[in-house]
């Protein structure tokens, strides 16, 4: 039952997130944002984190969502229009790249195995006073480089410039990538948690048949991290008067009291006492 | 069916995660998607952090995620904002329309 749940709720979230990004009316993308957050209220719950949901659910639906759907009928931005070409344009883009990679690579294969077969022998006969292992490592480094530079003598221009080109533009996305599954890999052997390792719980979650959820959240939150909290609401504060001072403007040729004004005015700035003569006026 | 682990959850918010990145980088229309974009990135690590607090039976990691969400909101609430007042400047809200300068 509980894997049908998880399944269920985490199918939809994904779902309904891609539908944000994808959606081309920006209404449709809000709506897609409530049912993203309701699935994610709904994962909360199967992990036991009930307040959380609720807070979900009241916070991002109640509000958050609701803002942005105000907003963005209030802009009153026209959905993407769709273009029959675009779509098609951009996958044919991305799957004439894959396919040159992936032909570049076949081809670099296909040739350095022919290569390598049609060298093996030779080189085993040229080197056969070297120990075995030696010539392997020597084929496999030799036998690339033969191929790119018969190959490059062969498709001077069409191939390898090609290729090079593409490489250029693939470089950095290798690097970053080959650094981050190099990070990725070192803590995945290495990790363990210092939590299961040395049973450091910083908060220990109190049984839930007896204390609920809220109720244990409350108990710290109004205790030990009562400053955390404060200064959450501090924040908040702070996000509400950045957001009046953003939107708020003046306009023209509408009264408006200013108490600003009111309380500076002055008895001696507006009031003027004339000693009239008699029969002469001002 | 294996019973529901940690692992499961983490792939979960992982593919959230991603999905958020894509999502700015992807959108090329209003700014507005962006905004959401990065709700479904803050979305994910709150999943991450309620589900490390479940498995490990600790309650500051539902304590943190309160915490996120309360920045989540602010921040929404500070971005809409901006929003607001760049397309009463501009009557545009479009990714492209942003830059100002000139190179």
């Amino acid at each position: 039952m509980t894997q049908v749940a998880f399944y269920l709720f985490s199918g939809i979230l994904l779902f309904s997130g891609s539908m944000v990004i994808f959606a081309r009316n920006p209404v449709h993308s809000v709506l897609y944002l409530i049912l993203a957050f309701f699935n994610a209220a709904g994962l909360f719950i199967l992990l036991g984190a009930e307040f959380l949901a609720m807070l979900l659910v009241v916070v991002y639906v109640g509000a958050v969502a609701v803002l942005f759907l105000f907003v963005v009928m209030m802009l009153d931005i026209a959905p993407l229009k769709k273009h029959p070409g675009l779509l098609r344009y951009q996958l044919e883009k991305l799957s004439r790249a894959f396919l040159s990679l992936m032909g570049y690579l076949v081809q670099f294969f296909i040739i350095s195995y022919l290569l390598s077969s049609l060298f093996i022998p030779v080189l085993d006969i040229m080197l056969a006073t070297v120990p075995t292992k030696t010539v392997e490592v020597g084929c496999g480094l030799f036998t690339p480089v033969l191929a790119y530079l018969i190959l490059r003598y062969l498709f001077k221009k069409s191939f390898f410039q090609l290729s090079i080109e593409f490489m250029k533009y693939l470089l950095g996305v290798w690097m970053l990538g080959i650094i981050m599954l190099a990070e990725l890999s070192y803590v995945m052997m290495h990790w363990e948690s210092l939590a299961v390792r040395e049973g450091v719980v910083l908060v220990p979650t109190p049984d839930p048949q007896q204390v609920t959820n809220t109720q244990a959240l409350g108990k710290i939150i109004y205790t030990d991290y009562s400053l955390l909290f404060e200064t959450a609401g501090f924040i908040l504060l702070v996000a509400m008067i950045g957001a009046i001072v953003l939107t708020h403007r003046k306009r023209d040729g509408v009264k408006r009291q200013n108490v600003h004004d009111q309380i500076m005015r002055r008895k001696e700035d507006t009031l003027k006492l004339h000693d009239v003569p008699l029969g002469k006026g001002v | 069916m294996k019973p529901i682990g940690l692992e499961h959850y983490l792939t979960v918010s992982f593919f959230l995660f991603s999905l958020g990145i894509f999502g700015i980088f992807w959108n090329r229309k209003s700014v507005i998607i962006i905004l959401m974009a990065i709700e479904l990135m803050l979305l994910a690590v709150n999943i991450n952090l309620v589900a490390f607090s479940c498995f490990l039976k600790d309650l500051a990691g539902q304590l943190f995620a309160l915490f996120v969400l309360t920045v989540a909101a602010a921040e929404a609430a500070i971005g809409l904002a901006i929003l607001v007042v760049f397309y009463r400047n501009r009557h545009s809200i479009d990714v492209q329309d942003i830059s100002e300068m000139k190179g």
